[in-house]
């Protein structure tokens, strides 16, 4: 159906409906009319044969008083002939509609058969009988034919009456059909056409309900029905701009859900941010603190590294002034007495003896200055590309003969877990190899001491080396089984200066100069971890990035 | 035949070093030690007669003012035959790449061993007389 209002469909069936009704009245009143039209003929069939049947008397009448007015000559009877007559004529004019030649020819007849009669009365009463007979026998021919004429008549008449009759009642029966049929018709058709724009209206409002009970379930994927009535076509529309706010709102709801997830996820990140940051800079205080370390260190030691060098070359420079002195003073001293010379001598072997002390505390020394210079050389010496496991063992090799010279009860039980196939790394060799003796010697030392200290049979002090090749780094464990370094003193580790050992023992130098030879120049880490009574083990990693180039660490 | 040292370095009691050092030597008359106390002192002095002949100058690195190095450099274009001796108390690989690519003789760390340093003299003059 197209595109029409419900008003307009409502109108086009009242319209309809109205049409049919008027449809149904005509073809009623148009069967009554011919119903009435036929009774109106039937009525007028009666009288004509109620006519007919008056001429047939009448007639009767007139050829009796014809007759007998011949026959007698009475004024009376021929009084009652013409009365007869005028009848009959009047009759006859009522139903010469009927059959006009008949009824002209009975009338003909009429006039013969009268005019015969008053002939044979004329002759009756010349008493010519003869005549009279003659003329009355013709006359009698004459009524017999009009007698036949008018039972002619009167059965056409009766018989036109009969089928009039017949037929009204066809009539009447075939508009009571057309009548029934009509209206059941009219009625289908109504009732089609009613139930048609009632289900044109009713099929998009039930889906509509559909939608609108989908949507208020909360199914907002439902389609909206397309409807070709305009009204519900505007609440189709409406109740799609309804779905589309309720999508719109849901989806504004979860991009503002999504928004709150990443604005927490923004948040975790810049926490966790902060948190890198935060050690970053911690980091970043503790390599500034040792490097301004490493350079007060090399400062010093600068200073310091002249001075000493005076008092090395002029103590050992007086030690031959000595010798000098006792050859140019012999002469003089042998004549001196004994007590005198034994003095003389004794003083001079003690001079001699305090300038070799001089000297030798003053070598200690310059080894010191030249530990301390070392802060200040980092970041120089060529790169080279080495096997890491061969630098490590070689070095591992020269502490452990070197921790043997120095004491011959040093005794350790050594683990090499080195990672085979480490690709060869860039480092400055003789740096590096500087930094594992003192991770070896710290070790021995830490974990002798703890032998000494249990001062019982089952402990045994072991090292573990380990190696590894973590892609682009790789990393080199050096631990022990000493009693372990106390969490207070852990940052103090890599200070300059800082050691547990007994004055003399250590120079405090070897971990600050580790930690700039693998922070700054190696670019690595060095890290410590260690438990009280059961470890310790350094950690140092070194980057592989920097390759056999290096950039050079700025010098201290 | 005596010949002379230049010993160039701020520190006076270099000086005082170098002549207990080389008494016997002086007083033999091998050599005849010259001291200046700076770069440019060196340089007038190397500019006027050094008497009797130098062959060698050794000059100390940290100076104030004009440096051991550029020293080096400057003696180098005056007189590219004079053997230059770099004396410095640092010695680190960097100032040994520079002395050597300055054209210095020979690098010699402080505290100068003295016994060395003369066989090296030796060498550069030949034995003694």
């Amino acid at each position: 159906m197209p595109n029409f209002s419900i008003r307009l469909r409502l109108i086009f069936l009242s319209v309809l409906l109205l049409a049919i009704l008027a449809g149904s009245s005509a073809l009623l009143i148009r069967e009554l009319a011919r119903d009435s039209q036929s009774l109106t003929e039937e009525a007028s069939l009666v009288s004509v044969v109620r006519n007919a049947n008056s001429a047939s008397k009448h007639f009767g009448d007139l050829k009796y008083w014809a007759i007998d007015s011949a026959v007698t000559q009475l004024a009376g009877s021929q009084q009652a002939a013409d009365g007869a007559k005028a009848a009959l004529e009047s009759d006859l004019k009522a139903i010469s509609a009927v059959d006009p030649a008949v009824v002209e020819a009975i009338g003909g007849e009429v006039y013969t058969m009268t005019d015969l009669a008053r002939q044979a009365g004329v002759a009756y009463s010349s008493d010519d009988s003869a005549a009279g007979n003659a003329l009355l026998a013709q006359a009698k021919s004459h009524i017999l034919s009009t007698d036949d004429h008018l039972d002619k008549i009167v059965d056409r008449v009766e018989q036109q009456a009969v089928r009039r009759r017949d037929m009204s009642t066809r009539q009447a029966e075939l508009a009571v059909k057309l009548a029934i049929v009509g209206g059941i018709g009219a009625l289908v058709i109504a009732l089609g056409f009613t139930a048609l724009t009632v289900h044109s209206i009713t099929v998009p409002l039930k889906q509509l309900d559909r939608s609108i009970a989908s949507i208020t379930r909360g199914e907002l994927n439902v389609a909206m029905p397309p409807s070709g009535v305009p009204e519900i076509a505007a609440m189709t529309g409406t109740l799609g701009m309804l779905r589309d706010s309720l999508i719109e709102r849901d989806r504004l709801e979860r991009d503002r859900q999504r928004a709150e997830l990443e604005t927490r996820a923004a948040r975790d990140t810049a926490e966790a941010a902060l948190h890198d940051l935060k050690a970053a800079q911690a980091n970043l205080i503790q390599a500034e603190k040792m490097a301004s370390l490493g350079q007060l260190t090399a400062g010093i030691a600068h200073e310091i590294k002249n001075p000493l060098n005076f008092v090395n070359n002029f103590a050992s420079l007086s030690i031959g002034l000595v010798d000098e002195l006792n050859e140019a003073a012999a002469p003089a001293l042998a004549s001196l007495d004994e007590r005198r010379r034994r003095e003389v001598d004794e003083a001079a072997d003690m001079l001699v003896g305090n300038l070799r002390r001089i000297v030798e505390h003053g070598k200690r020394a310059d080894n010191i200055v030249k530990s301390m210079l070392a802060h200040s050389r980092s970041g120089g010496g060529d790169r080279e590309s080495v096997d890491l496991n061969a630098l490590v063992d070689e070095s591992l090799n020269l502490a452990y003969h070197g921790a043997r010279a120095q004491d011959q009860n040093f005794n350790i039980s050594i683990e090499r877990a080195y990672c085979a196939n480490i690709a060869p790394i860039a480092l400055v060799p003789q740096d590096m190899t500087r930094v594992f003796l003192n991770l070896f010697g710290n070790a021995f030392y830490a974990a002798n001491k703890r032998r000494r200290e249990t001062n019982d049979g089952e402990f045994k002090p072991t090292l573990t080396v380990t190696t590894r090749d973590v892609g682009e780094t790789v990393e080199v464990r050096v631990r022990d089984n000493g009693s372990g370094i106390p969490t207070e003193i852990r940052d103090k580790l890599f200070q300059p200066f800082f050691s547990t050992k007994p004055t003399g023992e250590g120079t405090g130098l070897g971990l600050s100069i580790s930690y700039e030879i693998v922070t700054k120049q190696h670019r690595g880490t060095i890290e410590v971890s260690s438990t009280v009574g059961e470890f310790t083990e350094f950690t140092v990693c070194l980057p592989r990035g920097l390759g056999a180039k290096g950039a050079p660490a700025p010098s201290a | 035949m005596p010949v002379s040292i230049l010993i160039v370095d701020d520190e006076a009691d270099v000086a005082v070093l170098f002549r207990q050092q080389f008494r016997r030597e002086t007083r033999e008359g091998a050599y005849v030690l010259h001291f200046a106390l700076s770069a440019s002192e060196a340089l007038e002095r190397l500019a006027g007669e050094i008497e009797p002949q130098l062959i060698v100058i050794l000059s100390d690195i940290n100076m104030p003012g004009m440096d051991g190095l550029a020293l080096l450099r400057e003696i180098k274009k005056r007189r590219p035959e004079l053997p230059v001796m770099m004396l410095t108390a640092y010695g680190d690989d960097e100032r040994r790449r520079r002395a050597a690519e300055g054209g210095a003789a020979d690098f010699v760390t402080k505290p100068v061993d003295f016994d060395f340093l003369k066989i090296r003299l030796r060498e550069l003059h030949g034995p003694l007389v």
